[in-house]
């Protein structure tokens, strides 16, 4: 839940990166971690298992100075991916203002990014929340490996609400398109506050 | 749950401060946070020399949110109290209503009893703020922030 402080003249929303297991979610936090100037950001928590799989979450602070005289917070999160860990993306979920759907965009990834999405979609429930009031964005990793999907089928299987949302073709391991989906979600969620 | 912001007004920021002073000088707890469950700061007093308060927040309400589930297996709707001990430093955290929580961290110039004595009328004075500032719409307009991107990649 985004909060706006008028006294410390301070905005701070929470975006959540979610999607199927191994579908790059930490690999974007780290690259954005890796590549935004010091003053701008805390440091990068990962609540990771000692094989580097998501336990709980991964929590990325950032700060900019000056969105229109206030400093705008965003706090980054991912969920874990892997199935069995669904109470705890439940949890992350509480009060996000925004959300990042990570896609893996291999054709052979399909059924699990299908499930995720609708379990994103049950989770957001559970709170009273739908995609139609949380500003969100689609980001179709792992263009630089073989066997993709294409645009078309990827928008048929995710990109199907009533209005169609921004999407993002990324490789998040070198960056490309990582601070584009970071820029859109953060815009779109500081768009949605100035009518709330 | 609701998607309205929280928003918080200069009267709302110095009663929030004077509430939170009042308990560090009563409880001589070095540091206190006020969360929104969600992980955010709302307000914070005292000093911490790790972790900045974000993080600190983020990683309370992390927890508390998973204690809550522990709860609700065994069969409690929730445990209104949290508390982890250290070799120097403290933490004990206490719900503030259904939206918020409050940290304090403590070392040994004080007592665990002393923390939660005042922690106890702490959370009962902050809860018609907290209550406030969570059930209502931001009143005054936002800035319209500059077109382009917020964050920009380091080129080094």
């Amino acid at each position: 839940m985004a909060s706006i402080n008028y006294a410390q003249r301070e905005i701070t929303c929470k975006v959540v990166y979610y999607g199927c297991a191994m579908c790059g979610k930490t690999t974007n936090l780290e690259y954005i971690h890796e590549h935004v100037p010091n003053r701008d950001k805390g440091g990068l928590v990962s609540l990771s298992t000692q094989g580097d799989r998501t336990l709980f979450f991964d929590f990325l602070p950032l700060e900019v100075q000056d969105v229109g005289g206030f400093t705008a917070k965003f706090q980054l999160y991912t969920v874990p991916g892997q199935v069995v860990y669904n109470a705890t993306r439940r949890l992350v979920l509480r009060g996000a203002d925004g959300i990042i759907f990570v896609a893996d965009a291999g054709y052979d990834r399909a059924k699990e990014n299908v499930e995720s999405f609708d379990n994103m979609l049950e989770n957001l429930a559970q709170y009273g929340y739908s995609l139609d009031t949380i500003p969100h964005v689609l980001q179709y990793n792992k263009q630089d490996l073989p066997g993709i999907a294409p645009r078309h089928y990827m928008d048929f299987t995710l990109n199907r609400q009533a209005t169609r949302v921004p999407v993002f073709e990324t490789v998040a391991t070198t960056g490309i398109g990582v601070f584009d989906t970071l820029n859109a979600a953060c815009q779109l969620v500081l768009g949605k506050l100035r009518t709330a | 749950m609701s998607l309205q912001p929280v928003v918080i007004y200069e009267e709302d920021d110095r009663e929030l401060s004077e509430r939170l002073d009042a308990f560090l000088r009563a409880s001589r707890a070095s540091l206190v946070i006020l969360i929104d469950r969600s992980g955010q700061v709302i307000s914070q007093r005292g000093y911490t020399k790790q972790r900045p308060a974000e993080e600190l927040a983020a990683m309370a309400a992390a927890a508390f949110a998973a204690t809550e589930q522990v709860a609700r297996i065994i069969g409690e709707n929730s445990f209104s109290v949290l508390f982890h001990e250290g070799e120097e430093q403290n933490v004990h955290l206490s719900v503030v209503g259904e939206n918020a929580l409050m940290l304090t961290a403590f070392d040994d110039r004080t007592t665990l009893g002393l923390v939660r004595l005042y922690a106890g009328e702490a959370t009962d004075a902050l809860l018609p703020i907290c209550t406030r500032i969570h059930s209502r719409s931001a009143g005054a307009p936002l800035p319209r922030a500059e077109a382009g991107d917020l964050f920009t990649p380091d080129e080094a």
